[in-house]
């Protein structure tokens, strides 16, 4: 530890708490205190060796003495109480006070002491304060102008002096010229403080700029940016002179321009602080690109506060805004977002499948429970014997489509489960899809429906399930016999295309909304409104066809138009082999818009189902 | 003179149990499984009752009875729901859409019949 530190420290003990904490103003204290506190204890030191030297000295010498202790208390008030112009205007009146008692006993304004009036106003100058420099220079002026007034009077005592007048005044001047020399070092040493302090700050919001991720810009009255941090030129890409003026608005998202501007112009107005987030676009580094597009968007958020938040002003104010991206937490909750709604349209779909599927059980159930009881009341309502056997017919009949329901019910379920077991075994295609379309010529017929088969009578064997397949033909050819009106034609074709077997049924039946086509064939998806009569069934049989031909490592695609009618294209592998994932439904030419926007009035008819 | 029912109900055997069980309590019945054509038969016929399936091919039946009780000269006619509509919630929805009944199906015989005379004795 060197001397100066100690001296330094113990200084920084005698420093005012309000002074403590500013750099600066600690330096002045310390300028303040230490050459007083020194000067003061050097003078008296030197008085035991003036008094050998000089022996007893005289009244004047005495006093000139004493008075260096008044530098001490001056240093002890400023410690005390933290007045730094207070003790400088009493600094500025002791020197002056004890100037003009050596000057007026040593020949007035011809003193050896005079010429010590000039340290007055210099040691004000390192208080930094106008007011009192004013008051020391004025005190220092009115000192040598009573000087000079006294001597002009010839009001000055005698003086007592013995020593030769040429040698006291270059003691004087020499004297004042030392401390003058220490004030100077004193005010260099000062500016250089404030110097290094100023370069600390700008040091340190340099490195808060050049570190921060969050973008601070300035704006004018009409949105135009003044000025923008650096770090917006990571953020978006471009170098800050693009985003000045309107460059930074142009590249926000046109939807949210508004947004963007009223949150400026609010803030600026409003004199408070606004928030907005919106998308700005970023231009992609050159190392990312080539990967479809040059351009993104990030989302940003902005808050924003007049720059001048004066009470009184009515006009806009400038507003500095500070930017942050937030794409992560917007792509966050956008995923949240759509998880959510996935979530709430499988409840809803399942809801809705336990809605029909309670209606389609009842449905049949109150023929039969209806019917029997009537056979049971047979007695009072006068029920004859024919009308018996044709109860139980009808009773027969309903206990018939409820098996139906129920095992398409199960069929699903199994699916659902993922224990439907496939069986597979070669077999003949062709008979078995003409079987399939034989046993629904009746209801095509009932339906006045033409049900046309094309299958080359060369079709290979296929391995697969024969049932499964079965039941593909019969669900799809079904669906497309109930959705044609009278008239219709449904045509079920077979063909060879590689090494698959692909199965199209088509129909000139009502066809599907665009809407309800993306998601035909979803588990438990079924078209249409609760209440409105669709063609009966359980909205199960394209789900089925789905599901088995996913288990064959096939795939399947719909296409339709409202009005226009329906095609579904099955494609099986002739080699069965297990498959890897379960394939999923494509949708190849969705109804053109025109007819997609007709469809709430159609969407009845959009269902679905399996064969009954 | 018998009084009339109207029963609306696409299902055919629903339909033939329905006229049936009426016919034999001695009630005269008409019937439709249409929506629009139900409407038609209650402003010709001026039915004592009306028997009312919801889920029906084009408008559902709540439809149908929104119109009828919207309409001042027939809004007195009875509308009894007769659906398979029985979750938690749908009676609540059907005596809503201005049904002064609501039996699920499958019916019980005897609280169909009783149902009926409350309201046409």
């Amino acid at each position: 530890m060197t001397v100066s530190t100690i001296i330094r420290d113990c200084l920084d003990t005698l420093l005012h708490p309000s002074a403590r904490y500013d750099a600066l103003m600690s330096a002045r204290h310390r300028a303040f205190i230490a050459p007083r506190l020194f000067g003061s204890l050097a003078a008296l030191a030197a008085f035991p060796v003036y008094l050998a030297i000089h022996g007893a000295p005289a009244g004047l010498e005495v006093a000139a003495f004493a008075w260096l202790i008044a530098p001490i208390l001056l240093s002890y008030f400023l410690s005390r109480t933290g007045r730094y112009e207070s003790a400088n205007i009493l600094s500025a009146l002791a020197l002056a006070g004890l100037i003009m008692a050596v000057a007026i006993n040593t020949g007035g304004i011809e003193s050896f002491a005079a010429i010590w009036l000039v340290v007055i106003p210099l040691e004000a100058a390192l208080s930094a304060s106008r007011r009192v420099v004013a008051f020391a220079s004025a005190l220092a002026l009115g000192c040598a102008l009573s000087l000079i007034a006294l001597n002009h009077f010839d009001l000055l005592p005698v003086s007592q002096l013995t020593a030769s007048h040429g040698a006291l005044m270059a003691m004087g001047i020499a004297s004042a010229l030392l401390y003058a020399c220490g004030l100077a070092y004193g005010a260099e040493s000062l500016a250089r403080t404030s110097v290094a302090l100023l370069y600390d700050e700008e040091d340190r919001y340099r490195l808060l700029a050049r570190n921060m991720s969050d973008v601070i810009s300035r704006h004018a009255r009409n949105g135009a940016v003044l000025f923008v941090s650096p770090a917006a030129e990571a953020l978006l890409g471009v170098p800050v002179a693009r985003l000045l003026g309107h460059g930074l608005f142009d590249r926000v998202h046109v939807a949210d321009r508004p947004a963007f501007l009223t949150a400026l112009s609010d803030a600026g107005r409003g004199g408070e602080a606004r928030s907005v987030e919106f998308r700005i676009k970023r231009d992609v580094p050159r190392s990312e690109r080539g990967r479809g597009h040059a351009a993104d968007f990030l989302w940003l958020e902005m808050r924003c506060r007049p720059l001048h938040q004066s009470a009184t002003s009515t006009s806009d104010a400038e507003v500095v805004a500070v930017m942050r991206d937030v794409t992560d937490r917007k792509e966050q909750e956008q995923a949240l977002d759509l998880a959510r709604a996935a979530a709430e349209r499988a409840d809803a779909s399942r809801s809705h499948f336990l809605a029909t599927m309670s209606h389609e059980l009842r449905t049949p159930l109150n023929a039969i429970i209806g019917f029997s009881e009537m056979i049971v009341q047979e007695d009072t309502l006068m029920i004859s014997a024919a009308r018996r056997k044709e109860y139980a017919q009808l009773i027969n009949d309903s206990g018939q489509h409820l098996l139906s329901v129920v095992n398409g019910i199960l069929d699903m379920s199994k699916m659902e489960a993922g224990n439907f077991e496939i069986l597979p075994e070669p077999f003949a295609p062709r008979p078995a899809l003409v079987n399939c379309c034989n046993l629904l010529a009746l209801k095509a017929r009932e339906n006045e429906v033409d049900l046309v088969t094309r299958a080359p009578e060369n079709l290979p064997q296929l391995t697969g399930d024969p049932r499964a397949f079965k039941q593909i033909v019969l669900n799809l050819v079904s669906n497309a016999i109930k959705f044609t009106e009278r008239g219709g034609t449904v045509t079920v074709s077979a063909a060879i295309e590689g090494a698959r077997l692909v199965l199209r049924v088509s129909d000139t039946g009502v066809g599907i909304g665009a809407d309800d086509l993306k998601r035909i064939g979803e588990a438990f998806f079924q078209a249409g409104k609760t209440y409105q009569r669709r063609h009966e069934g359980t909205g199960l049989g394209l789900s089925i066809v789905k599901s088995l031909v996913a288990l064959h490592g096939g795939e399947m695609s719909v296409e339709s138009k409202l009005e226009e009618g329906t095609t579904v294209t099955v494609k099986l592998p002739l080699a069965f082999t297990r498959p890897s994932e379960t394939s999923n439904i494509a949708v190849l030419n969705p109804a053109q818009p025109a007819a997609a926007a007709q469809n709430d009035s159609q969407r009845q008819d959009d269902q679905v189902k399996k064969s009954a | 003179m018998a009084k009339t029912v109207l029963i609306v109900e696409d299902n055919e055997l629903n339909m033939k149990l329905f006229r049936d069980l009426l016919e034999a309590h001695g009630y005269q019945t008409s019937g439709t499984s249409n929506g629009y054509e139900a409407l038609e038969l209650v402003r010709k016929l001026r039915p004592d009752l009306i028997l009312m399936d919801i889920q029906l091919p084009q408008v559902s039946g709540l439809e149908v009875t929104r119109w009828i009780k919207d309409d001042p000269e027939l809004r007195a006619i009875p509308v009894v729901a007769v659906t398979a509509f029985a979750m938690k919630g749908d009676e609540e929805r059907i005596r809503e859409g201005g049904c002064e009944a609501y039996l699920s199906k499958p019916i019980s015989v005897g609280k169909f019949i009783e149902t009926v005379r409350r309201f046409i004795g």
